[in-house]
């Protein structure tokens, strides 16, 4: 997805009332405020104040009148910082220019009302923010989801610490309505899910939506080339990949092409046909059918197009193959006269192993899982041999007498077992088992882990802390979770040499997240909280006269990947002004 | 009702006067200057405490044609009382001099005019104006609020409505004459609401809590009064209902009622995510202020594994948002993620009824506030 930067109305100023906004080409200044009988008198007022409003540097905000300006004009101001009046200095006559020296950081709110020739004009408001000395930056992206009116769209956002802050408007760009049609080659609507995917975008930034009976859709799309994905939600038809379309080339008609019926086999390590297997392929980027092979082996799948760009194969569980995977095969000719001949590499091998509890008495009913992850797991041929990367998951319970096993296991497989109450595990890692297998394992007593937690050197009461497990762990593990006592502890009872994400979140603390790998007894922290900031913003569509009345705003971390890009640091929904409060962690201010 | 009346003072001696005259037949006598006749003006009529009364005076007679001094006062009467003693104000001045009284009590006011010319005749004006100062009534009004379900606009049972006198820029327990008021509440409760189980309790003068213990249709009455007879009342009629089921708004991705959504393996987790969720006490987000009457929504997630034939829940998972791992699954895989919200109130009334299939459901039929919302994702 773009980042679309927030269009800047001078530093940090947003309007905030009424739905009318005035832009005198830096500033926003809203109208309106409630006085629903001033915008008949026939003038409003505007505001612009000076940009990088700084602690102890005085402020200049000018006030000027829209339509009818006529007449005496007289003006009266307020400014208030969190509901203490701040002193002003006037700078003209009539005061139409004043300024003040903030004192402190914070959201300063310029409140004017005036009147022209004795008649009210609608007031406006401005929000100043004034940064801390020293204030850190934090940035964020923030990911605006219009209620109407604009497509979803990511906003680079900066959140400036030590005190609450006003953040830019946020223009969002109208985008274009595509209303399309799905047809296949025979001119039948087709019910589909469509995806246009923004090309050339470092976020995610995905537009959906699905058609109906007869194939119509309809998507609101940012300006950009979009490659769009067509996935038949029958399965007896292939997906299509629609690529490189402007949004005008969207809102049309797409025709699937007639399907072309590929066949081949999946073959175990000995070159026996594999029965029972799940094989899709991809084809020219797009999925084809899906299909179970045959007693022999043999399939047949529907795909558009002819370049092989890659496959998943499921085995039968039963099996104790490795899935295969690959998403970027050369890109092969495959076409109706195609023997597609996928083989699996590596014949498994057994493994048992005699799982005992913490204390050495046999653990029946106990939980084990292999994992392998196997960058040549197979290989698949449609006139010449590719190497197929390929995972490996085989799951067993013990029996009565805590033995499990399985004929067929990776030749070096990791492996985790889990009591059958959670209450004990153990994790191995690498396990070659081939030339040292394990037969028998101990599990252990999940480790106690003490969590310390604070907000300015004060216990934070209340804080939820929650342990997520990755690697191996994941994501079969549920998250372990706890709440903190009022002196800020806690504990988490987590499997020992396990690897997790620690996230902590405190309703005025703020949160924190660290990663935990190779776990073993011991405290976490004292994890001291960074406190919040409240941060407010607006909303606008297309000008900053467009209110983005109800519109969901969430804040993602800016440069983060993984399941950190996916974790919602604050969220909020616009009122009917655009405009919305989040908390968020502050992120502080260098020491002078 | 204007209360000006005009009164003839000394009516019978000047009937007398005539009589005489007219029985004497001719006579001879010297040139008399005759005193002054005026009279009394209202420019600015007043009835009220506070209003100022504007008088002058206009010349009707004067033989000699002088200068005239205009003697104006003002008496303040205790009731009936013929003769009105407290002195108010007196002024001396021209002819065209106005004469101003404020009213400041509710007692009667008289004013008189005597005027002199410069040959010293002088006459105490036959025409007394007498002023009844009219008793504004306490204007009373009451301001409402409480925690209301948008849906329906009613208050929400157990939790408080605050009555509180709106004065409108006023003082408690004054009216505009500055009169001493008392206020008198009445609650009016239905009929299954029990003294000892609802709450109404007074706090400070100025207003009232109210806390329905029934739902149903609410009255409160207050009537203020002054000491003069002067009386207003408001009666404001609340419909308590219970507290509404919350109902989720915005999801992400939108489900649909029967659409798959893709998650591909080479993006890695998706999110599935409440994005607010509509209802008065416990809203989604919640709010960022401190605020102990607000809480939050609370989820429960389900998963309908491939292949499975019904929804599991996600043990003890409560966030807004879900993410489904690719890698959990094989590419074709077709599972269905679900979400159910809850507020505070809990109980059979707030059990969701609906099949286990059914991709949606709402509490209340036709509502199109919905409980539950189910995603469609399909691996790939």
């Amino acid at each position: 997805m773009s980042r679309l930067c927030a269009s800047f109305f001078s530093l940090f100023l947003i309007a905030s009332c009424g739905s009318d906004f005035a832009d005198d080409g830096g500033n926003t200044v809203d109208a309106g405020n409630g006085n629903d009988d001033a915008g008949a008198v026939g003038c409003s007022l505007a505001l612009v104040a000076s940009a990088n409003p700084a602690v102890g540097q005085p402020v200049e905000v000018t006030a000027s009148v829209e339509g009818n300006s006529f007449g005496l004009q007289e003006f009266t101001w307020t400014i208030d910082l969190g509901g203490v009046i701040q002193s002003i200095t006037e700078l003209a006559d009539p005061v139409d220019r004043i300024s003040f020296t903030p004192q402190e950081a914070g959201p300063y709110r310029v409140l004017v009302e005036g009147t022209v020739g004795g008649d009210s004009c609608t007031p406006a408001t401005l929000n100043v923010g004034v940064v801390a000395t020293g204030a850190r930056v934090a940035s964020y992206r923030m990911r605006v989801m219009p209620a109407g009116g604009a497509p979803m769209q990511d906003v680079s956002i900066d959140v400036y610490g030590g005190a609450d802050s006003v953040l830019p408007v946020s223009v969002l760009a109208p985008g274009d309505i595509a209303t399309g049609r799905i047809l296949d080659a025979g001119g039948a609507g087709v019910s589909a899910y469509v995806r246009a995917r923004l090309r050339d975008s470092t976020s995610p930034a995905d537009y959906e939506a699905f058609s109906n009976g007869t194939g119509d859709f309809s998507m609101r799309l940012p300006p950009g080339r979009f490659d769009v994905l067509v996935v038949p939600q029958d399965g007896s038809l292939p997906a299509a990949l629609f690529s490189d379309r402007a949004p005008a080339e969207i809102g049309t008609t797409l025709s699937l092409l007639a399907p072309t019926t590929v066949s081949g086999r999946v073959l175990d390590a000995s070159g026996s046909g594999l029965a029972g297997a799940r094989v899709s392929l991809l084809v020219d980027g797009a999925r084809s059918t899906e299909a179970t092979t045959a007693a022999n082996g043999s399939f047949s799948v529907l795909a558009t197009g002819s370049s092989l760009t890659g496959l998943a194969v499921a085995p039968p569980p039963s099996s104790g193959m490795p899935s295969l995977r690959a998403e970027a095969l050369s890109g092969q000719t495959v076409n109706s006269a195609s023997d597609v001949v996928i083989r699996f590499s590596n014949p498994s091998i057994s493994a048992t192993v005699d799982i005992s509890d913490s204390v050495g008495a046999p653990m029946p009913g106990a939980h084990a899982e292999w994992r392998a992850d196997l960058p040549a797991a197979g290989t698949v041929n449609a006139g010449s041999v590719e190497a197929v990367a390929g995972t490996l998951r085989v799951e067993a319970t013990a029996d009565g007498s805590g033995r499990v096993q399985s004929s067929l296991v990776a030749r070096t497989s990791s492996l985790v077992v889990r009591s059958t109450d959670g209450s004990e595990a153990r994790i191995m890692s690498d396990i070659p088992w081939a030339t040292a297998p394990i037969s028998a394992l101990s599990l252990q007593t999940l480790v106690t882990v003490p969590v310390a937690t604070s907000v300015l050197d004060t216990g934070a009461g209340g804080a939820n802390v929650e342990a997520s497990p990755m690697g191996l762990l994941a994501p079969q593990t549920a998250p372990t979770r706890s709440t903190t006592i009022a002196d800020g502890s806690t504990s988490l009872a987590l499997i020992q040499g396990g690897s997790y994400r620690l996230t902590v979140g405190h309703p005025t603390g703020g949160q924190h997240a660290q990663f935990l790998t190779n776990v073993q007894a011991g405290s976490i922290g004292p994890i001291a909280l960074p406190g919040t900031v409240l941060a407010q913003g607006q909303i606008a569509i297309g000008s900053p006269t467009e209110s983005g009345a109800g519109a969901q705003v969430r804040l993602y971390c800016d440069d983060c990947t993984g399941a950190d890009a996916e974790r919602v640091h604050a969220s909020a929904v616009a009122d009917e002004t655009g405009r919305f409060t989040f908390r968020v962690s502050d992120p502080g201010v260098d020491p002078t | 009702m204007v209360a000006i009346v005009f009164k003839p003072r000394n009516m019978r001696s000047m009937l007398v006067g005539s009589l005489m005259i007219a029985a004497g037949g001719c006579f001879f006598t010297e040139v008399v200057n005759e005193a002054p006749v005026a009279g009394i003006r209202v420019i600015t009529n007043a009835q009220y405490i506070g209003e100022t009364m504007v008088f002058d005076a206009t010349k009707t007679v004067d033989d000699v044609k002088t200068q005239l001094t205009c003697e104006w006062t003002a008496w303040r009467c205790e009731g009936d009382a013929p003769q009105c003693s407290s002195l108010v104000d007196t002024m001396l001045g021209d002819i065209d001099d106005r004469f101003e009284v404020l009213i400041e009590g509710h007692e009667r006011i008289e004013v008189q005019l005597r005027v002199t010319d410069e040959l010293g005749a002088t006459r105490l004006q036959p025409d007394l104006l007498s002023i009844d100062v009219q008793n504004r009534a306490p204007e009373v009004s009451l301001q409402v609020t409480g925690d209301k379900e948008g849906s329906t606009n009613a208050y929400i049972l157990h939790r408080p409505i605050n009555l509180v006198i709106d004065l409108d820029g006023g003082e408690l327990g004054t009216d505009a004459d500055g009169d001493e008021v008392t206020y008198t509440w009445t609650l009016f409760p239905p009929p299954n609401s029990d003294v000892t189980t609802r709450g109404f309790e007074a706090v400070g003068d100025e207003g009232y809590i109210l806390t329905p213990d029934v739902s149903g249709a609410w009255g409160v009455e207050l009537v203020a009064e002054d000491q003069f007879g002067g009386r207003a009342s408001v009666r404001r009629d609340m419909f308590v209902g219970p507290d509404a089921p919350p109902c989720l708004q915005a999801l992400d991705p939108i489900p649909d009622p029967f659409g798959f959504y893709l998650v591909e393996s080479s993006d890695g987790p998706r999110s599935f995510s409440v994005l607010s969720v509509l209802d008065v006490l416990d809203p989604f987000p919640g709010p960022v202020a401190d605020d102990p009457a607000i809480g939050e929504s609370t989820f429960r997630w389900f998963l309908k594994e491939p292949g499975a034939s019904t929804f599991v829940e996600i043990d003890g998972y409560t966030q807004e948002s879900y993410a489904v791992d690719p890698l959990a699954y094989e590419p074709g895989d077709r599972l269905e993620l679900r979400v159910e919200v809850a507020d505070r109130v809990r109980g059979p009334e707030r059990e969701l009824g609906c099949a286990d299939n059914a991709r949606t459901c709402e509490l209340v039929a036709g509502s199109m506030c919905y409980q539950r919302q189910t995603w469609g994702v399909q691996i790939q």
